[in-house]
Protein backbone atom coordinates (compact mmCIF):
# COMPACT_ATOMS: atom_id res chain seq x y z
CA UNK A 1 0.00 0.00 0.00
CA UNK A 2 1.39 3.57 -0.31
CA UNK A 3 2.61 5.87 1.75
CA UNK A 4 3.56 9.20 2.26
CA UNK A 5 6.69 8.97 0.19
CA UNK A 6 4.50 7.46 -2.79
CA UNK A 7 1.70 10.30 -2.78
CA UNK A 8 4.71 12.59 -2.75
CA UNK A 9 6.22 10.91 -5.61
CA UNK A 10 2.46 11.55 -7.26
CA UNK A 11 1.67 15.09 -6.69
CA UNK A 12 4.99 17.02 -6.45
CA UNK A 13 6.76 15.16 -9.19
CA UNK A 14 4.17 13.82 -11.56
CA UNK A 15 1.71 17.08 -10.89
CA UNK A 16 3.55 19.35 -10.06
CA UNK A 17 7.21 19.54 -11.44
CA UNK A 18 6.23 17.34 -14.63
CA UNK A 19 3.41 19.59 -15.48
CA UNK A 20 5.09 22.69 -14.45
CA UNK A 21 7.85 21.97 -16.44
CA UNK A 22 6.26 21.27 -19.28
CA UNK A 23 5.31 24.69 -19.59
CA UNK A 24 8.81 25.84 -20.51
CA UNK A 25 7.61 29.66 -20.55
CA UNK A 26 6.21 29.47 -17.76
CA UNK A 27 8.89 27.65 -15.75
CA UNK A 28 11.10 30.61 -16.88
CA UNK A 29 9.45 33.48 -16.03
CA UNK A 30 8.36 31.89 -12.50
CA UNK A 31 12.72 31.89 -12.15
CA UNK A 32 12.72 35.38 -12.82
CA UNK A 33 9.75 36.13 -10.60
CA UNK A 34 11.93 35.13 -8.04
CA UNK A 35 15.15 36.84 -9.04
CA UNK A 36 14.18 40.16 -9.96
CA UNK A 37 11.97 41.70 -7.10
CA UNK A 38 14.98 41.78 -5.36
CA UNK A 39 17.05 43.52 -7.56
CA UNK A 40 14.28 45.86 -8.10
CA UNK A 41 14.28 46.77 -4.39
CA UNK A 42 17.77 46.35 -3.54
CA UNK A 43 17.77 49.65 -6.39
CA UNK A 44 14.97 51.48 -5.42
CA UNK A 45 15.95 51.19 -1.51
CA UNK A 46 19.48 51.72 -1.72
CA UNK A 47 18.37 55.11 -2.70
CA UNK A 48 15.07 56.04 -0.77
CA UNK A 49 14.45 53.20 1.41
CA UNK A 50 17.66 53.48 3.41
CA UNK A 51 16.96 56.61 5.04
CA UNK A 52 13.43 55.32 5.42
CA UNK A 53 14.12 52.77 7.44
CA UNK A 54 16.80 54.08 9.68
CA UNK A 55 14.25 56.64 10.84
CA UNK A 56 12.58 53.84 12.19
CA UNK A 57 15.48 51.42 13.54
CA UNK A 58 16.47 49.10 10.65
CA UNK A 59 19.75 49.70 9.90
CA UNK A 60 20.46 47.07 6.70
CA UNK A 61 17.90 47.89 4.26
CA UNK A 62 18.68 45.12 1.78
CA UNK A 63 18.87 42.65 4.73
CA UNK A 64 15.21 43.70 5.13
CA UNK A 65 13.68 43.42 1.95
CA UNK A 66 15.24 40.01 0.94
CA UNK A 67 14.19 38.54 4.39
CA UNK A 68 10.41 40.17 3.51
CA UNK A 69 10.68 39.05 0.00
CA UNK A 70 11.43 35.32 0.64
CA UNK A 71 9.06 34.46 3.25
CA UNK A 72 6.41 36.87 2.29
CA UNK A 73 6.19 34.59 -1.10
CA UNK A 74 5.50 31.92 1.14
CA UNK A 75 2.19 32.82 2.12
CA UNK A 76 1.03 35.05 -1.13
CA UNK A 77 1.77 31.75 -3.28
CA UNK A 78 1.06 28.91 -1.31
CA UNK A 79 -2.86 30.34 -0.92
CA UNK A 80 -2.99 31.50 -4.55
CA UNK A 81 -1.23 28.35 -5.89
CA UNK A 82 -4.23 26.49 -3.60
CA UNK A 83 -7.07 28.08 -5.22
CA UNK A 84 -5.77 28.37 -8.23
CA UNK A 85 -4.74 24.49 -8.35
CA UNK A 86 -8.80 23.91 -6.95
CA UNK A 87 -9.57 26.22 -9.82
CA UNK A 88 -7.54 23.84 -12.28
CA UNK A 89 -9.21 20.65 -10.94
CA UNK A 90 -12.90 22.20 -11.11
CA UNK A 91 -12.02 23.25 -15.13
CA UNK A 92 -10.02 20.07 -15.72
CA UNK A 93 -12.78 17.94 -13.97
CA UNK A 94 -10.23 15.77 -11.71
CA UNK A 95 -11.99 16.96 -8.61
CA UNK A 96 -14.48 14.53 -8.87
CA UNK A 97 -12.15 11.71 -8.73
CA UNK A 98 -10.28 13.03 -5.35
CA UNK A 99 -13.73 12.91 -4.14
CA UNK A 100 -13.91 9.42 -5.26
CA UNK A 101 -10.39 8.84 -3.72
CA UNK A 102 -9.37 7.02 0.00
CA UNK A 103 -7.71 10.36 0.54
CA UNK A 104 -10.57 12.37 -0.12
CA UNK A 105 -10.44 15.97 -0.82
CA UNK A 106 -8.50 17.24 2.36
CA UNK A 107 -5.77 15.04 1.36
CA UNK A 108 -6.13 16.61 -2.08
CA UNK A 109 -5.11 19.83 -0.52
CA UNK A 110 -2.83 19.11 2.20
CA UNK A 111 -0.50 17.59 -1.10
CA UNK A 112 -1.50 20.64 -3.30
CA UNK A 113 -0.24 22.52 -0.71
CA UNK A 114 2.90 21.14 -0.56
CA UNK A 115 4.03 21.76 -4.10
CA UNK A 116 3.08 25.49 -3.38
CA UNK A 117 5.44 24.89 -0.16
CA UNK A 118 8.22 23.47 -2.21
CA UNK A 119 7.90 26.32 -5.06
CA UNK A 120 8.40 28.79 -2.42
CA UNK A 121 11.17 27.15 -0.49
CA UNK A 122 12.93 27.33 -3.74
CA UNK A 123 12.09 31.00 -3.87
CA UNK A 124 13.21 31.76 -0.95
CA UNK A 125 16.39 30.14 -0.82
CA UNK A 126 16.97 31.77 -4.12
CA UNK A 127 15.70 35.14 -2.56
CA UNK A 128 18.27 34.80 0.52
CA UNK A 129 21.23 33.77 -1.80
CA UNK A 130 20.95 36.72 -3.74
CA UNK A 131 21.05 38.53 -0.32
CA UNK A 132 24.09 36.63 0.41
CA UNK A 133 25.08 38.06 -2.64
CA UNK A 134 24.11 41.84 -1.86
CA UNK A 135 26.33 41.73 1.43
CA UNK A 136 23.57 40.86 3.91
CA UNK A 137 25.25 39.31 7.01
CA UNK A 138 22.49 36.77 8.59
CA UNK A 139 23.06 35.67 11.66
CA UNK A 140 20.89 32.42 11.41
CA UNK A 141 18.92 30.57 14.61
CA UNK A 142 18.33 27.37 13.30
CA UNK A 143 15.55 26.42 15.86
CA UNK A 144 13.45 30.00 16.14
CA UNK A 145 13.78 30.17 12.46
CA UNK A 146 12.29 27.11 12.14
CA UNK A 147 9.66 27.22 14.65
CA UNK A 148 8.94 30.58 13.24
CA UNK A 149 8.37 29.04 9.45
CA UNK A 150 6.79 26.01 10.72
CA UNK A 151 4.13 28.20 12.59
CA UNK A 152 3.90 30.52 9.47
CA UNK A 153 3.08 27.59 7.18
CA UNK A 154 0.68 26.34 9.47
CA UNK A 155 -1.37 29.59 9.45
CA UNK A 156 -0.82 29.67 5.67
CA UNK A 157 -2.35 26.50 5.30
CA UNK A 158 -5.48 27.55 7.40
CA UNK A 159 -5.52 31.04 5.11
CA UNK A 160 -5.26 28.53 1.95
CA UNK A 161 -8.63 26.20 3.34
CA UNK A 162 -9.91 29.36 3.81
CA UNK A 163 -9.53 30.35 0.13
CA UNK A 164 -10.09 27.18 -1.10
CA UNK A 165 -13.43 27.08 0.77
CA UNK A 166 -14.30 30.39 -1.50
CA UNK A 167 -12.99 29.18 -4.79
CA UNK A 168 -15.37 26.15 -4.19
CA UNK A 169 -18.04 28.26 -3.37
CA UNK A 170 -17.45 30.95 -6.01
CA UNK A 171 -15.32 29.62 -8.15
CA UNK A 172 -13.60 32.72 -9.42
CA UNK A 173 -13.24 36.35 -7.79
CA UNK A 174 -11.43 34.80 -4.50
CA UNK A 175 -11.35 37.42 -1.98
CA UNK A 176 -8.80 35.38 0.23
CA UNK A 177 -6.29 35.06 -2.50
CA UNK A 178 -6.91 38.17 -3.91
CA UNK A 179 -6.07 40.31 -0.32
CA UNK A 180 -2.55 38.00 -0.40
CA UNK A 181 -1.88 38.54 -3.69
CA UNK A 182 -2.16 42.60 -3.51
CA UNK A 183 -2.12 43.68 0.12
CA UNK A 184 0.70 41.64 1.97
CA UNK A 185 3.25 43.33 0.18
CA UNK A 186 2.01 46.37 1.31
CA UNK A 187 0.62 45.93 4.85
CA UNK A 188 2.79 42.75 6.33
CA UNK A 189 5.99 44.58 6.37
CA UNK A 190 7.36 43.14 3.78
CA UNK A 191 9.46 46.11 2.07
CA UNK A 192 9.17 48.65 4.72
CA UNK A 193 8.21 48.58 8.39
CA UNK A 194 4.48 48.59 9.34
CA UNK A 195 5.70 51.19 11.79
CA UNK A 196 5.27 53.96 9.39
CA UNK A 197 2.03 53.09 8.15
CA UNK A 198 -1.15 54.85 9.75
CA UNK A 199 -2.85 53.39 12.93
CA UNK A 200 -6.05 51.73 10.99
CA UNK A 201 -3.78 49.93 8.67
CA UNK A 202 -1.32 48.75 11.13
CA UNK A 203 -3.85 47.56 13.64
CA UNK A 204 -4.90 45.13 10.00
CA UNK A 205 -1.40 44.29 9.68
CA UNK A 206 -1.09 43.55 12.98
CA UNK A 207 -3.64 40.89 12.50
CA UNK A 208 -1.69 39.05 9.20
CA UNK A 209 0.70 36.31 10.90
CA UNK A 210 2.85 37.33 7.85
CA UNK A 211 4.01 40.60 9.87
CA UNK A 212 4.69 38.48 12.69
CA UNK A 213 6.28 36.08 11.42
CA UNK A 214 8.63 38.67 9.43
CA UNK A 215 9.15 40.27 12.05
CA UNK A 216 10.87 37.05 13.72
CA UNK A 217 12.22 36.20 10.92
CA UNK A 218 14.46 39.07 10.77
CA UNK A 219 15.21 39.01 14.66
CA UNK A 220 15.85 34.97 14.27
CA UNK A 221 17.49 35.11 10.84
CA UNK A 222 19.83 38.77 11.06
CA UNK A 223 20.18 39.07 14.58
CA UNK A 224 20.32 35.74 15.99
CA UNK A 225 17.94 35.76 18.58
CA UNK A 226 16.63 32.47 20.23
CA UNK A 227 13.36 31.08 21.04
CA UNK A 228 12.92 32.25 24.40
CA UNK A 229 13.78 36.54 23.13
CA UNK A 230 10.87 35.43 20.67
CA UNK A 231 8.65 33.70 22.95
CA UNK A 232 6.05 36.34 22.69
CA UNK A 233 5.88 36.52 18.38
CA UNK A 234 6.05 32.41 18.78
CA UNK A 235 3.26 32.68 21.21
CA UNK A 236 1.17 35.22 18.77
CA UNK A 237 1.65 33.01 15.91
CA UNK A 238 1.14 29.82 17.79
CA UNK A 239 -2.81 31.86 18.95
CA UNK A 240 -3.32 32.71 15.39
CA UNK A 241 -3.17 29.11 14.36
CA UNK A 242 -5.45 27.89 17.41
CA UNK A 243 -7.75 29.86 14.98
CA UNK A 244 -6.99 30.01 11.64
CA UNK A 245 -6.47 25.85 11.25
CA UNK A 246 -9.89 24.91 12.80
CA UNK A 247 -11.62 27.83 10.97
CA UNK A 248 -10.00 26.48 7.67
CA UNK A 249 -10.47 23.05 7.96
CA UNK A 250 -14.00 24.15 8.98
CA UNK A 251 -14.86 26.48 6.41
CA UNK A 252 -13.22 24.20 3.51
CA UNK A 253 -15.30 21.46 4.90
CA UNK A 254 -18.43 23.39 5.01
CA UNK A 255 -17.80 24.32 1.31
CA UNK A 256 -16.90 21.13 -0.19
CA UNK A 257 -19.90 19.83 1.35
CA UNK A 258 -22.03 22.60 0.10
CA UNK A 259 -20.72 21.94 -3.49
CA UNK A 260 -21.46 18.20 -3.47
CA UNK A 261 -25.04 18.49 -2.01
CA UNK A 262 -25.99 21.50 -4.60
CA UNK A 263 -24.28 18.90 -7.48
CA UNK A 264 -21.45 21.93 -8.03
CA UNK A 265 -18.18 19.88 -7.84
CA UNK A 266 -17.21 20.09 -11.31
CA UNK A 267 -18.77 23.04 -12.02
CA UNK A 268 -16.30 26.17 -13.07
CA UNK B 1 -15.71 5.37 -15.01
CA UNK B 2 -15.11 8.96 -14.19
CA UNK B 3 -15.41 11.12 -17.66
CA UNK B 4 -12.15 11.64 -19.65
CA UNK B 5 -11.69 15.12 -18.96
CA UNK B 6 -10.71 14.18 -15.60
CA UNK B 7 -6.72 13.82 -17.00
CA UNK B 8 -3.59 16.05 -16.67
CA UNK B 9 -3.69 16.78 -20.49
CA UNK B 10 0.60 17.88 -20.17
CA UNK B 11 1.08 13.90 -18.57
CA UNK B 12 1.37 10.57 -20.47
CA UNK B 13 -1.64 8.05 -20.15
CA UNK B 14 1.33 6.29 -18.44
CA UNK B 15 2.00 9.27 -15.86
CA UNK B 16 -1.39 9.80 -15.43
CA UNK B 17 -2.59 6.06 -14.10
CA UNK B 18 0.43 5.79 -12.11
CA UNK B 19 -0.48 9.28 -10.63
CA UNK B 20 -4.17 7.90 -10.04
CA UNK B 21 -3.41 4.53 -9.02
CA UNK B 22 -0.94 6.55 -6.07
CA UNK B 23 -4.23 8.52 -5.17
CA UNK B 24 -6.03 5.27 -4.46
CA UNK B 25 -3.96 3.68 -2.13
CA UNK B 26 -1.26 2.19 -4.11
CA UNK B 27 2.61 2.69 -4.19
CA UNK B 28 4.60 3.88 -7.14
CA UNK B 29 6.27 0.19 -7.66
CA UNK B 30 2.78 -1.47 -7.73
CA UNK B 31 1.02 1.46 -9.43
CA UNK B 32 3.82 1.72 -12.50
CA UNK B 33 3.08 -2.49 -12.50
CA UNK B 34 -0.81 -2.11 -12.99
CA UNK B 35 -0.71 1.19 -15.01
CA UNK B 36 1.27 -1.04 -17.87
CA UNK B 37 -0.91 -4.06 -17.62
CA UNK B 38 -4.04 -2.00 -18.06
CA UNK B 39 -2.55 0.16 -21.08
CA UNK B 40 -1.36 -3.30 -22.87
CA UNK B 41 -5.07 -4.32 -21.48
CA UNK B 42 -7.00 -1.25 -23.29
CA UNK B 43 -4.50 -1.57 -26.07
CA UNK B 44 -2.61 1.89 -25.66
CA UNK B 45 0.90 0.58 -24.82
CA UNK B 46 2.55 2.12 -28.05
CA UNK B 47 1.25 5.43 -26.74
CA UNK B 48 1.85 4.98 -23.01
CA UNK B 49 4.57 8.20 -23.07
CA UNK B 50 2.54 10.33 -25.25
CA UNK B 51 1.04 13.59 -23.57
CA UNK B 52 -2.69 13.10 -22.97
CA UNK B 53 -3.69 15.47 -24.72
CA UNK B 54 -2.83 14.36 -27.91
CA UNK B 55 -5.12 11.29 -27.56
CA UNK B 56 -8.08 10.73 -29.81
CA UNK B 57 -11.26 10.58 -28.25
CA UNK B 58 -12.01 6.26 -28.57
CA UNK B 59 -7.87 6.63 -26.71
CA UNK B 60 -9.10 9.19 -24.10
CA UNK B 61 -12.20 7.00 -23.19
CA UNK B 62 -9.89 3.70 -23.25
CA UNK B 63 -7.68 5.45 -20.74
CA UNK B 64 -10.60 6.35 -18.72
CA UNK B 65 -11.13 2.58 -18.81
CA UNK B 66 -7.87 1.59 -17.43
CA UNK B 67 -8.04 4.36 -14.81
CA UNK B 68 -11.37 2.81 -13.36
CA UNK B 69 -9.69 -1.14 -13.47
CA UNK B 70 -6.75 0.37 -11.29
CA UNK B 71 -8.20 -1.54 -8.30
CA UNK B 72 -10.06 -4.65 -9.92
CA UNK B 73 -13.19 -3.76 -9.29
CA UNK B 74 -15.92 -6.36 -9.22
CA UNK B 75 -18.51 -3.95 -10.83
CA UNK B 76 -17.84 -1.35 -13.38
CA UNK B 77 -20.03 1.58 -14.23
CA UNK B 78 -20.12 3.00 -17.64
CA UNK B 79 -22.10 5.88 -18.35
CA UNK B 80 -22.55 6.49 -22.42
CA UNK B 81 -18.96 5.01 -22.86
CA UNK B 82 -18.77 5.83 -26.54
CA UNK B 83 -20.46 8.66 -26.58
CA UNK B 84 -19.01 10.88 -29.47
CA UNK B 85 -17.08 8.09 -30.87
CA UNK B 86 -16.28 7.57 -34.53
CA UNK B 87 -17.95 3.99 -35.98
CA UNK B 88 -14.50 1.97 -36.08
CA UNK B 89 -13.61 3.41 -32.13
CA UNK B 90 -17.17 2.50 -30.91
CA UNK B 91 -17.09 -0.89 -32.40
CA UNK B 92 -13.42 -1.15 -30.89
CA UNK B 93 -14.24 -0.45 -27.54
CA UNK B 94 -17.38 -2.37 -27.49
CA UNK B 95 -15.18 -4.98 -27.90
CA UNK B 96 -13.11 -4.14 -24.90
CA UNK B 97 -16.04 -3.81 -22.81
CA UNK B 98 -17.11 -7.12 -24.05
CA UNK B 99 -13.53 -8.71 -23.04
CA UNK B 100 -13.72 -6.75 -19.40
CA UNK B 101 -16.90 -7.92 -19.01
CA UNK B 102 -16.07 -11.99 -19.21
CA UNK B 103 -14.87 -11.60 -15.26
CA UNK B 104 -16.57 -8.50 -14.02
CA UNK B 105 -20.21 -7.23 -13.95
CA UNK B 106 -20.83 -3.78 -16.13
CA UNK B 107 -23.85 -1.78 -15.36
CA UNK B 108 -23.53 0.28 -18.63
CA UNK B 109 -26.11 3.53 -19.26
CA UNK B 110 -26.81 4.05 -23.29
CA UNK B 111 -29.41 6.26 -25.45
CA UNK B 112 -27.70 3.79 -28.32
CA UNK B 113 -29.64 0.81 -28.60
CA UNK B 114 -27.57 -1.03 -30.88
CA UNK B 115 -24.87 -0.44 -28.45
CA UNK B 116 -27.27 -2.28 -25.76
CA UNK B 117 -28.38 -5.18 -28.16
CA UNK B 118 -24.81 -5.95 -28.71
CA UNK B 119 -23.59 -5.70 -24.99
CA UNK B 120 -26.35 -6.12 -23.00
CA UNK B 121 -27.13 -9.61 -21.13
CA UNK B 122 -29.92 -8.09 -19.15
CA UNK B 123 -31.55 -4.57 -19.84
CA UNK B 124 -32.91 -2.32 -17.85
CA UNK B 125 -35.19 0.75 -19.02
CA UNK B 126 -35.65 4.04 -16.66
CA UNK B 127 -38.28 6.48 -17.15
CA UNK B 128 -37.62 9.51 -14.52
CA UNK B 129 -35.55 7.70 -12.73
CA UNK B 130 -38.36 4.23 -12.92
CA UNK B 131 -37.77 1.04 -13.83
CA UNK B 132 -40.50 0.85 -16.44
CA UNK B 133 -39.24 -2.43 -17.96
CA UNK B 134 -36.35 -5.27 -17.07
CA UNK B 135 -35.25 -8.12 -18.76
CA UNK B 136 -33.23 -9.91 -21.61
CA UNK B 137 -33.48 -8.34 -24.74
CA UNK B 138 -36.11 -11.38 -25.90
CA UNK B 139 -38.07 -10.33 -22.83
CA UNK B 140 -37.73 -6.48 -23.65
CA UNK B 141 -38.63 -6.71 -27.46
CA UNK B 142 -41.64 -9.36 -26.96
CA UNK B 143 -43.19 -6.07 -25.00
CA UNK B 144 -43.89 -4.76 -28.43
CA UNK B 145 -44.48 -7.71 -30.13
CA UNK B 146 -44.65 -6.95 -34.06
CA UNK B 147 -44.30 -3.33 -35.20
CA UNK B 148 -45.44 -2.49 -38.91
CA UNK B 149 -44.02 0.31 -41.17
CA UNK B 150 -46.96 2.58 -42.38
CA UNK B 151 -46.83 5.20 -45.13
CA UNK B 152 -48.97 8.36 -44.03
CA UNK B 153 -49.39 12.01 -45.90
CA UNK B 154 -49.55 13.28 -42.72
CA UNK B 155 -48.61 12.45 -39.12
CA UNK B 156 -51.33 11.70 -36.94
CA UNK B 157 -51.31 13.57 -33.42
CA UNK B 158 -48.83 12.43 -30.77
CA UNK B 159 -47.41 10.00 -33.57
CA UNK B 160 -44.40 12.13 -33.96
CA UNK B 161 -41.76 9.99 -32.13
CA UNK B 162 -42.63 7.15 -34.89
CA UNK B 163 -41.71 8.76 -38.03
CA UNK B 164 -38.17 7.12 -39.34
CA UNK B 165 -38.01 9.00 -42.48
CA UNK B 166 -39.37 10.78 -45.29
CA UNK B 167 -39.99 10.19 -49.13
CA UNK B 168 -42.29 10.92 -52.19
CA UNK B 169 -44.63 13.04 -50.20
CA UNK B 170 -44.96 10.78 -47.33
CA UNK B 171 -44.00 10.19 -44.18
CA UNK B 172 -43.18 6.79 -42.84
CA UNK B 173 -43.61 5.76 -39.46
CA UNK B 174 -43.16 2.37 -36.77
CA UNK B 175 -45.85 1.77 -35.32
CA UNK B 176 -46.58 -0.96 -32.64
CA UNK B 177 -48.85 -3.46 -34.50
CA UNK B 178 -51.33 -2.76 -31.76
CA UNK B 179 -51.96 0.83 -32.68
CA UNK B 180 -54.20 1.84 -35.14
CA UNK B 181 -52.58 4.68 -37.48
CA UNK B 182 -54.83 5.75 -40.91
CA UNK B 183 -52.40 5.07 -43.51
CA UNK B 184 -50.67 2.13 -45.71
CA UNK B 185 -48.96 -0.70 -43.77
CA UNK B 186 -46.23 -1.08 -46.20
CA UNK B 187 -45.21 -4.33 -44.04
CA UNK B 188 -44.93 -5.91 -40.43
CA UNK B 189 -41.38 -6.36 -38.85
CA UNK B 190 -39.99 -7.61 -35.65
CA UNK B 191 -39.33 -4.78 -33.24
CA UNK B 192 -35.71 -3.72 -32.58
CA UNK B 193 -34.96 -1.90 -29.01
CA UNK B 194 -34.98 1.03 -30.47
CA UNK B 195 -38.87 0.84 -31.17
CA UNK B 196 -39.53 -0.92 -27.78
CA UNK B 197 -37.58 2.12 -26.50
CA UNK B 198 -39.17 4.74 -27.93
CA UNK B 199 -42.96 2.84 -27.28
CA UNK B 200 -41.86 2.56 -23.44
CA UNK B 201 -40.90 6.36 -23.20
CA UNK B 202 -44.12 7.42 -24.64
CA UNK B 203 -44.68 11.22 -23.84
CA UNK B 204 -41.32 11.33 -22.06
CA UNK B 205 -39.54 11.57 -25.88
CA UNK B 206 -41.87 14.94 -26.64
CA UNK B 207 -41.53 16.50 -23.13
CA UNK B 208 -38.00 16.00 -22.83
CA UNK B 209 -37.36 18.95 -25.55
CA UNK B 210 -38.84 21.45 -23.01
CA UNK B 211 -36.88 20.83 -20.04
CA UNK B 212 -34.08 22.61 -19.05
CA UNK B 213 -31.44 22.17 -16.50
CA UNK B 214 -31.44 24.57 -13.52
CA UNK B 215 -29.19 23.88 -10.03
CA UNK B 216 -27.41 21.12 -9.59
CA UNK B 217 -27.33 17.68 -11.72
CA UNK B 218 -30.44 16.32 -9.67
CA UNK B 219 -32.70 19.09 -10.32
CA UNK B 220 -34.65 19.95 -13.18
CA UNK B 221 -37.48 22.00 -13.95
CA UNK B 222 -40.24 21.38 -16.75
Amino acid sequence: MGGIIDKLYAYIYLRGFKIWSSYKTQMILNVLSWVLPVFTYYFVGTSLGGKLVENVGVTDYTAFIVIGLAFQGYVSSTITTISQRLRNEQLYGTIEYYVLSSGGVLSFLIYSALWGFVMNTINAVVTLLIGLALKVHYDVNLLSTAIIIFLLLLSTLGFAMISAGFTMIVKQGNPIAFFFSTFTTLMAGTVFPVTILPTPVKLISLAIPLTWALNGLRLSMLYGEGVMQLLNIIGVLALFNVILLPLGIGFYSYSFKRARKKGTLSEY
Amino acid sequence: MVSERSFYYRLSGFDNLVFYGIIQGLSISEAKRVAKELLDLVGLSEWKDVQYMKYSTGMQRKLALARALILDPPVLLLDEPTLGMDVVSSRDFRSLIKKISKDKTVLLTSHNMKEVEDLADKIFVLKRGNLIAEGTKEEILAKLGKVKLVSVKEIPKGFDKYVVGYENGTFLLRVPETENVPGEVIREERPTLEDVFVYLMGEEIDSTRNRVRRGGWRRWAE
